[in-house]
């Protein structure tokens, strides 16, 4: 275990963040416990736990998104808000913990504008998240190709716009 | 601070996984939800590929100016790795500064303390704030060695960008010995020179009563022995005279043999740990050869050091302060130099000079070379700087073979003492009444012929 250097801000040991990861994707997949894209979670979540270096960790963030396909249509359950924002935390930990050796100490000023970026991009993914639940639970079924479309066009335009406009807020 | 040297590879950026898992979870999610009409799962994977897309897009810049792709140089870091000269406290403080280019967001930073004790770091970076850490690292020998060791990795772009490990830096100190001041000191068996602090064989001025002799031509007149003329003159204008012994110096040899360096821990024999070694046979020996050459230095003999291990001679014999300020440079600088350059001739000796002989000896070679001394007419003084050994963490077999290997080693003190060397045990302590004791009694003279000799 490596001891802390004079000059460092505050500092977690490099298990914590894998621990982060593994607790992020196990209560996120519980979500899901009834089919078997959440015991698919649970397993990668478990692998990226304990050995970051397989990548498993990613597998677990699709089928926690794959999960969400066998879930009924409703924009009053919780369960997918937190697992749209489960997933983008997952993969702020989960890139910093596939580089980080086990023995290393990890200043948490390290993550702050990782989770900033995170969070400034969940955000408005909750809401389209909404919309899209909304559509989809709506009585009318024509609407759901109008949605899919939508939520592609969405998908692009988010992508594109987002970084424009941070590097100009930057 | 510095740079990189213009010759050093270049780290160069590389795409992690994260990027790529981003990019492929977001896709493969989107694509589920479209071909199976779920808006919602397409949505799901919109956050990783916003990340993805705002990872690629805040690239730090590369050493060419342009935005960093996969295996684009890095922009230079400015770094520092400063250390103390001087160890307090039997530590040594240091200080690692890194200034990174504008994009990179963390650097994970290795430092080795010793070589041997790791300590792993990802800290945030930023071009306003620079990384300045600072740690102390126990110096528990001396000699040269590199203190602190440093490399790093840069990330960017939420760790869709890593570089490869930078080229290492370090810094080297030359730790002094512990110095152990001594009063007895053994002469060898001749004196040399005109001037000196001992009393030689040979009548001159200066020195203790030598004897009465008739008064001869060149005698001076003040050293006539009117009592003992009155006593012994038989005839007529025969003169006697008080005759004192002239002053000598010394030539001592002090002669480290470096081939080794063992500590305390057997275990470490094999494959060297400064931190679990405890005191080693180098210590002891730099230690022990300051305490000789500045013993005998202060008494105004001449001192030489020289290698048994390097071929040729480490400082000629001289004496005064400056001497003693080069003799104990060129002892704190000695470090082992490994069985496979040991020299098979021992070194020149000036003729009737001492020979202090500092070895661990666990080979022939300096046994055999302070023999020749001996066999030549030199005082041979054997100093076995060889620490006690711990062998509470061996393996049964490696017990027995260390107890063979010091059983071979008795054999060789027994015939040094049997050829004529004294031996001296230098031990830990710094205060050692068992060493003082020996030095004492070595100083004493040999026999009264010896003496006379002189």
């Amino acid at each position: 275990m490596s001891r802390a250097l004079a000059g460092t801000g505050v500092e977690a040991p490099a298990w914590a963040v894998r621990a982060a990861l593994g607790v992020v994707l196990l209560a996120t997949a519980a979500l899901h416990l009834a089919d078997a894209w959440g015991w698919v979670a649970v397993l990668g979540a478990l692998a990226a736990a304990t050995t970051p270096w397989v990548q498993l960790a990613w597998v677990a963030m699709l089928s926690l998104a794959l999960s969400e396909l066998s879930q009924p249509p409703g924009a009053g359950s919780w369960h997918p808000y937190a697992v749209l924002a489960g997933i983008a935390l997952a993969h702020v930990l989960a890139a910093r913990a596939a580089l980080t050796p086990l023995a290393a100490r990890v200043e948490l000023r390290v993550f702050a504008r990782p989770l900033v970026v995170a969070g400034i991009v969940v955000v408005p993914c909750e809401g389209m998240l909404a919309l899209t639940l909304w559509l989809r639970g709506a009585p009318h079924p024509e609407w759901a190709p109008a949605a899919v479309i939508a939520a592609i066009a969405l998908l692009a335009l988010g992508a594109v716009l987002f970084a424009r406009l941070a590097r100009r807020v930057e | 601070m510095s740079t990189p040297r213009p010759g050093a590879p270049q780290p160069r950026w590389r795409l992690t996984i994260a990027q790529t898992g981003a990019i492929v979870v977001g896709f493969l999610t989107a694509a589920a939800g479209i071909v199976s009409g779920h808006p919602d799962v397409v949505v799901m994977g919109l956050p990783l590929l916003a990340l993805a897309a705002w990872a690629w897009d805040r690239r730090p810049r590369a050493m060419a100016g342009e935005q960093a792709t996969d295996a684009a140089a890095a922009a230079p870091v400015h770094y520092a790795l400063t250390a103390d000269r001087a160890a307090r406290e039997h530590t040594l403080g240091y200080r690692v500064r890194l200034e990174t280019a504008p994009g990179v967001e963390a650097v994970q930073l290795r430092v080795l303390e010793l070589g041997v004790r790791p300590r792993l770091h990802v800290l945030a970076a930023s071009p306003e704030r620079p990384i300045d850490v600072r740690g102390r690292v126990p110096a528990p020998h001396s000699g040269p060695q590199r203190i602190v060791t440093a490399d790093w990795r840069l990330v960017a772009a939420g760790a869709a960008l890593l570089t490869d490990v930078s080229a290492p830096i370090g810094v080297d100190r030359t730790i002094e010995p512990a110095f152990v001041p001594i009063t007895a000191l053994p002469l060898p068996a001749r004196l040399t020179g005109l001037t000196g602090s001992h009393d030689s064989s040979r009548p001159g001025d200066g020195g203790d009563f030598h004897d009465i002799d008739r008064f001869r031509p060149g005698d001076r007149l003040r050293r006539i022995d009117w009592k003992a003329t009155a006593r012994l003159a038989r005839d007529p204008g025969e003169l006697y005279v008080r005759r004192t012994r002239a002053q000598a110096d010394a030539t001592i040899f002090v002669i480290v043999d470096s081939a080794d360096d063992l500590g305390e821990s057997v275990d470490t024999w094999e494959l060297f740990d400064p931190v679990r070694s405890g005191t080693t046979s180098l210590d002891i020996a730099r230690s022990a050869a300051s305490a000789i050459a500045a013993g005998y230095l202060h008494r105004g003999d001449r001192v030489a050091l020289a290698d048994l291990a390097v071929p040729g001679r480490v400082a000629r014999p001289g004496a005064g302060t400056r001497h003693l300020d080069r003799v104990l440079r060129a002892i704190a600088a000695t470090q082992p130099v490994g069985a496979a350059r040991v020299t098979r001739r021992p070194p020149l000796v000036t003729p009737g000079a001492g020979v202090f002989l500092l070895s661990t000896f666990l080979d022939d070679h300096p046994m055999s070379a302070a023999l020749q001394f001996a066999a030549a007419g030199h005082r041979v003084v054997a100093v076995d700087v060889l620490p006690p050994g711990r062998t509470d963490e061996l393996t049964t077999a490696r017990r027995i073979a260390h107890r063979l290997v010091m059983m071979d080693r008795e054999n060789r003190m027994a015939a040094l003492r049997r050829g004529g060397v004294d031996v001296l045990v230098w031990g830990l302590e710094r205060g050692d009444p068992e060493r003082d004791a020996r030095l004492l009694a070595l100083a004493r003279p040999r026999n009264p012929a010896l003496a006379a000799a002189r």
